[in-house]
């Protein structure tokens, strides 16, 4: 500790406080456009349809647990190394968790689908941290960007080493403009063209090709609507149409007022699980970006650091608390809720 | 809802790309995963077994050894305990042997220094007689005054005594 500022240290430290003045004084970074629904990559369409940056990066984590699923089992040895150890004592030691909570049979049945989830989600917000996520993509002009997405704040672009890059010199387009751009915008899609501004105003937007998965409500909206409809299947697939019986009428207490009060609210508590299980996801993830980018926007160095080692930790534990409570779901559509009937 | 950008068919999408994804996995990574976890699970089960079933053998085959050898040990205590009995007698036998001898020894050497000293006690008496009769004959041949009678008798005495 004492040969902390010492020799080469010394220079590494005083090295990055410098970098981290000057960015702080010199590189102005842009505050990258914070929307809530996902943006549509312009030119990019597959029939009809506009993708949009959060569907490719979900591809992109679809295909990294593929990747990692697939080169752990293709060599596999008795004496495991590397890659397999590593996917054994995740399989493992989330296996026991599962036995814990609902038993050795339920643990097996499900832990494919929970691991599913956790890797997927894990990925898909681990892939945020990685440079060029959120800050690579399509600069367009703001009229566009406002038809397509409803930017409208632009900046102003410059030249760097042959790279195109957002200045910090916002240009913003006033209401009448806004207005203007609708009208022609609505007459160009009636005329099924592409649109191009009639005139431009200097200011850019720049839309990234990727950005990460779970800052769009389709994705997590998706998944716990998926989760909950397999609850269900679970429940029905279990009991049969006695399932139900939890909703209309349970009997739970014996007094007929009280538990028809109980089954109401279990019927909106279905709703309830597919609202906090997305939102929650949803909104972990977005703040996190949006953490970021106003970190890298205040000083551009060494500050987003330890926001990233958060986001880390994060995007960790909104995978497995969205995973862990599918398997609770699933579980808890197994029990009868009239438990005395059977006891 | 389109505030939020929650869309029908991205929502469709997201979900039928999660259910691929699914289908995928488990298909093809954590069942292999899961019956190499199986396998090896068997494997150590079995190995731990043969390891019991050897320790076990080991273990009688130790008994059977230290039965033999304590048997073998016993058999060298009785063959220890015969000879050295055995040798007791031997020295027994020994002892006797030497000591009669030696009593036989001396028996015969305590008769011959007896024959000696009968031989010598003998021969002292002839000289004796001898030499008393040559100081008697001195005497007579020189007359016996008072003087020279006393001068013989210790020439006498002194050569008698010398020889």
């Amino acid at each position: 500790m004492r040969k902390l500022f010492q020799g080469k240290n010394l220079i590494v430290i005083i090295g990055v406080l410098g970098a981290v003045v000057v960015s702080a004084l010199f590189v102005k970074v842009p505050l990258p456009t914070i929307l809530l629904p996902a943006e549509k990559i312009p030119g990019l369409q597959i029939g009809g349809f506009h993708i949009t940056n959060t569907l490719i990066a979900t591809l992109l984590a679809d295909l990294t647990v593929l990747l990692i699923g697939l080169l752990t089992v293709r060599k596999m040895s008795a004496v495991p190394k590397g890659l397999q150890n590593l996917a054994e004592w995740v399989f493992e030691i989330f296996e026991s968790m599962l036995t814990d909570i609902g038993g050795k049979e339920k643990a097996r049945a499900w832990l494919p689908i929970f691991l599913t989830i956790l890797l997927f989600l894990l990925f898909a917000n681990w892939w945020e941290l990685v440079p060029g996520f959120d800050s690579v993509g399509i600069i367009e002009p703001v009229e566009v960007a406002y038809a397509q997405n409803g930017v409208s704040r632009g900046y102003e672009i410059e030249s760097v080493a042959g790279i195109v890059t957002l200045t910090d010199r916002q240009v913003i387009l006033d209401k009448t403009r806004q207005h203007e751009i609708k009208t022609e915008f609505a007459a160009a899609e009636a005329a099924d063209e592409e649109y191009h501004p009639h005139e431009t105003s200097g200011g850019y937007v720049l839309t990234p090709l990727l950005r990460a998965a779970a800052t769009d409500l389709n994705l997590t909206i998706g998944l716990a609507l998926f989760v909950v409809l397999m609850s269900h299947a679970i429940g029905v697939r279990k009991m049969g149409l006695k399932y139900f019986r939890r909703f209309l009428m349970p009997v739970i207490t014996g007094m007929k007022p009280i538990d028809f009060f109980v089954g109401i609210l279990e019927f909106i508590s279905e709703f309830a699980k597919i609202i906090s299980l997305s939102f929650r996801l949803f909104g972990n993830i977005f703040a996190g970006q949006v953490l970021l980018f106003v970190m890298a926007f205040l000083v551009a160095f060494l500050l987003p650091l330890p926001f990233m080692g958060l986001e880390l930790f994060v995007g960790f534990m909104q995978a497995f608390v969205f995973a862990i409570l599918t398997f609770i779901y699933f579980e808890q559509a197994t029990h009868s809720h009239a438990g005395d009937e059977h006891h | 809802m389109a505030q939020l950008g929650i869309n029908g068919p991205f929502l469709l999408a997201q979900i039928i790309n999660f259910v691929l994804l699914y289908l995928l996995l488990n298909r093809f990574v954590f069942p292999p995963l899961r019956k190499m976890l199986e396998e090896r699970k068997q494997r150590i089960v079995e190995g731990l077994t043969a390891a019991d079933v050897a320790r076990q053998e080991a273990e009688e085959e130790r008994s059977r050894l230290m039965a033999k050898l304590e048997e073998e040990r016993a058999e060298a205590q009785r063959r220890i305990a015969r000879a050295s009995s055995q040798a007791e007698r031997v020295k027994i036998d020994i002892l006797t042997e030497a000591r009669r001898e030696a009593e036989e020894i001396r028996v015969r050497a305590r008769a011959e220094a007896e024959a000696e000293k009968q031989r010598l006690l003998g021969e002292a008496q002839k000289q004796i007689a001898e030499l008393a009769l040559l100081a008697t004959e001195r005497v007579v041949r020189h007359g016996l005054d008072e003087s020279l009678q006393k001068q013989l008798i210790d020439d006498f005495l002194t050569e008698t005594s010398l020889n």
